[in-house]
This record gives C-alpha cells, sequence and structure tokens, in this order.
C-alpha cells in the first residue's frame, strides 16, 4: 500500500517535473532562441526533452509527451496547430524503438544516444520544414539548409550530454 | 472479440501513434493553411511530377478544362492572326499601288471599293469617288495587278464599275509575247477565256495578255491574265484559250480609275456608221419606190397595146 502511494507520488512528481521542463524549454525556445541563430537556424531543445522522456519512461508515454508538448508548443508559438505535434510524436516513435527498460543511463553515456538524437532531429526537421517551408526562388536550397543547419545545431546541444560520462559532474 | 483487443494491446504503441499522427492532421487541415503554402506546392508539384510519371489514365476533368481553355486562346489567337493578315494583305496591296502609281501613263485616281451589286447576272463595283473627283463614264479601273473593269454610270460622289467578269463584257486583248490579238471573255468560272484566235496563231501557255490598243474602251497594255491552257479541238477553226486573270475579283479593295475616255471624235464617227447601218437593216424603202414586176409586166402590156394602136 505504501508502495504505491509511492508509485503514485512519484507519477505526480515526475509529471510536474516534465511539465516544468516543457515549459521552460519551450519559454527558452521562443524568448532566446534568436539570439543564437545562425541565418535564421535555431536548435530545437524540445526535441532533447522528447528523446529524454521517451528513452527514459517508454514509448507510449514518450508518444503522448511528445503530442502534448508539440501542441503546447504550437500555441504558445502562434505556429500552426498540430504541426509540431506531429513531428515531435513521429520523433518519439522513432526513438521508442532504440527504448530499452532500466537501460536509461547506459544508453545516455554511450555513443548511440548521439545516434539517435542525430536520426531524431534529423527526421523532424524534415518532416518540419517540409510543412512549413516558405515559397521563395530557392525552395530547395533553402529547405536543406534549414534541415541540416538545425539538425546540427540540435546536435550541438546534444553533445552535452558527453559531461554526463564524467562521474564528477553528476 | 478478445483477439481484436488482445492485438491493439499488443500494438498499443502503434495505434496510438496512427491516432496521434491523424489528430495532429486534422488539426493542422483545420488551422490556417495560408501559412504553409509552401508545403501545398510542394505537395501538389510532387503529386504532378508522379501523376506524369508513373499514372498512365488522365485525369478527364482536368483534361476537358484544360481542352475548353486552350480552345478559347486558339479562337483569340487565330482572331488576331486573320486580322494581321488582313492588315498585311492591305498594307501590301497599298505599297503595290504606291510603286504603281508614278510608272503608269495615263493620270489615275485612287479609289476605295465600297460595295459590289448584281444586277441580271451582272458583276459590278461600287467606287468612293465620282464626277466630284474627275471620274467619267468609259474609264478604265485596274488595280496593281492587272485589268478590273470599267467606269459605266457616275454619280458626284460614287462611281459603277461593270467588272470584265461579265459574260457580256468583251475586251479586246493583245498576246504580249507573238502580238496575236483577240477578245477577252469571261468563262463563267474563274478564269477568262482568250477568243477568236485561229489555231495556227502563236500562243503558248504563260503568255501574258494584255489590253489591246484597238479597243475603243479599254486603255492599252492593261494586264489582264496569263495563258494557262491552250486546247485545240478537231472540227473547230479557233483553238480554246483559258487566261487565269491576275486581278483577285473576290478582293478588291483599292484600284486606279485611269483618267482617259474614248476619243469623242474616233467614237462618233463609228457610231454614225452603225446608225446608219442599222437604219439600212432595219427600214426597208417606202412601198410607192419599190418595183413591182406585175405592175411593171401590166404596164408594158398596156404600153404595148397602146403602140400597136398607134400603128393602125
Amino acid at each position: 500500500m505504501i508502495e504505491q502511494s509511492f508509485k503514485i507520488q512519484n507519477t505526480y512528481l515526475k509529471i510536474i517535473y516534465y511539465s516544468l521542463a516543457a515549459l521552460l524549454i519551450s519559454v527558452l525556445q521562443l524568448s532566446f532562441s534568436y539570439l543564437i541563430s545562425i541565418y535564421g537556424v535555431t536548435p530545437d531543445l524540445l526535441i532533447l526533452l522528447v528523446i529524454w522522456v521517451t528513452l527514459f519512461e517508454g514509448k507510449l508515454y514518450g508518444l503522448i509527451f511528445a503530442f502534448i508538448i508539440g501542441i503546447l508548443f504550437d500555441f504558445l508559438s502562434l505556429n500552426v496547430i498540430g504541426v509540431n505535434a506531429l513531428t515531435k510524436t513521429m520523433v518519439a516513435y522513432l526513438v521508442g524503438f532504440f527504448y530499452q527498460e532500466k537501460e536509461f543511463w547506459n544508453i545516455l553515456r554511450s555513443n548511440k544516444f548521439f545516434l539517435i538524437c542525430f536520426l531524431a532531429a534529423l527526421l523532424h526537421n524534415i518532416i518540419y520544414y517540409f510543412i512549413m517551408i516558405e515559397l521563395t526562388d530557392s525552395i530547395f536550397a533553402t529547405y536543406f539548409k534549414f534541415v541540416l543547419g538545425s539538425t546540427i545545431y540540435t546536435m550541438v546541444f546534444a553533445l552535452l550530454a558527453f559531461f554526463l560520462r564524467i562521474r564528477k559532474f553528476w | 472479440m478478445q483477439k481484436l483487443i488482445y492485438f491493439i494491446l499488443k500494438y498499443k504503441e502503434h495505434f496510438v501513434f496512427l491516432g496521434l499522427v491523424f489528430v495532429s492532421l486534422s488539426f493542422i487541415l483545420l488551422g490556417d493553411i495560408n501559412k504553409i503554402g509552401g508545403f501545398r506546392s510542394i505537395i501538389v508539384a510532387t503529386l504532378g511530377w508522379i501523376q506524369k510519371k508513373v499514372f498512365l489514365i488522365p485525369n478527364v476533368q482536368a483534361l476537358k478544362s484544360e481542352n475548353s481553355a486552350l480552345r478559347e486562346l486558339n479562337f483569340n489567337l487565330s482572331q488576331k492572326i486573320i486580322n494581321a493578315r488582313i492588315a498585311e494583305m492591305e498594307n501590301q496591296a497599298l505599297r503595290k499601288m504606291l510603286q504603281l502609281k508614278p510608272r503608269l501613263d495615263t493620270p489615275a485616281e485612287v479609289s476605295q471599293v465600297v460595295g459590289s451589286i448584281s444586277v441580271d447576272l451582272r458583276n459590278f463595283i461600287i467606287l468612293d469617288k465620282g464626277e466630284k473627283s474627275g471620274i467619267l463614264p468609259m474609264m478604265t479601273v485596274r488595280n496593281d495587278a492587272g485589268l478590273v473593269g470599267l467606269v459605266v454610270a457616275c454619280g458626284s460622289n460614287y462611281s459603277l464599275v461593270e467588272l470584265i467578269t461579265n459574260a457580256n463584257v468583251k475586251v479586246p486583248a493583245l498576246n504580249l509575247r507573238s502580238g496575236v490579238l483577240g477578245t477577252i471573255n469571261w468563262d463563267g468560272s474563274g478564269n477568262l477565256l482568250f477568243r477568236d484566235v485561229p489555231k495556227f496563231m502563236d500562243v503558248a501557255v504563260g503568255d501574258t495578255i494584255v489590253t489591246s490598243k484597238f479597243s475603243l474602251k479599254y486603255v492599252p497594255f492593261v494586264p489582264i491574265g496569263v495563258v494557262v491552257k491552250k486546247e485545240d479541238e478537231e472540227g473547230e477553226l479557233f483553238t480554246k484559250i483559258v487566261v487565269k486573270p491576275f486581278v483577285n475579283f473576290s478582293f478588291l479593295e483599292e484600284v486606279f480609275v485611269l483618267k482617259k475616255t474614248v476619243d469623242t471624235e474616233l467614237y462618233q464617227l463609228i457610231n454614225d456608221y452603225i446608225q446608219k447601218l442599222q437604219l439600212l437593216i432595219k427600214e426597208p424603202p417606202p412601198k410607192s419606190t419599190r418595183i413591182n414586176p406585175r405592175k411593171l409586166m401590166d404596164e408594158k402590156k398596156k404600153l404595148d397595146s397602146l403602140s400597136k394602136i398607134m400603128k393602125k
């Protein structure tokens, strides 16, 4: 009984933490991303959060979390409702194939994590910019610039996981 | 049912994923589509490319509308082409006339054809100039190509021209190469006949026929046409020569009226002679002046009987 109540409490705490993290990253993404943008290309930190949650909690939770966070971000960013929800859900679905129970920290410390981040960011950007690309003279050049640029920029932030390999940082 | 529930539970992540994707796409479609113009254009372009490369069955409705649009476009373009052609022809005709006018021996009046009429199977055209412009009856009318006809009546502002494409019109003509004389007469179709030319005369296909100087009405040496056919029929004295006129009588726009009328003295002389001939033919001598053989015989008998009586 005590164990069950502890589990429920733990779940609530997780939801609160994830919600706070999602809100914080969304605000950061919307408010400060322009400060670090290079030729209009910005990193997508929410992808990293979705990867984290999916690898930690599993595919199903990851999917639901990704969808909710995507809808939330669409509302906050005044974007077309559903675009981020769709792309983030697809990212969660892809990352879900790499999920292994109780292997989160091992995956995080391995090079596999970077591969997952790269694939997830690439898939996200391919779909996102495919939908959201604006009509220009050089539409394909712009498309590839944003897809590859944003993927690489997101990967730079994923490299922060290197610090997790060094024990003295955690 | 249980199997279905088991199946759904087994693949719940996939079903959830599909459901969430469906909801996301629904949100996108319900939202502001204008923001995803690039996406729409890429989709349309991709679908078009696939349809062009892969699908063999065309979109009938699209083809119909395309055909309709193309027909309309074709109609407009053909109309423009016709207008351009008419303008070009007009331009060419005017250029030719400008080049021809200085070369004409006789003074000429340029006139526009404003109408055409047919009276008793005789074809006439109406010119926009008349006596005020110095045009008189019996003046020859031609265009840049050749002989058109003869002015037969004049008003102050309009003139009536009898075309040479009338069955009763005969134009004295001359073969420019060999000098053979004949008469040009309309054959009832699009060609003319060079008549009254004996078989042994030198006329060949390709010879140019012009008006002869022996004509009383027409100005001499106005081109009429070119010989296109020559037929010698057995038992005939004359050869049948077909002449294609230089003038396109179905498209007469501007013409020259050659201001040269008939020599009145010569015309009067001929007229008087013709009248005399007609009088001789038509009016027999009065009955009193006629010789009656029976009467003469009676008179002779009377005279003979009188002479006998006198002798006795």
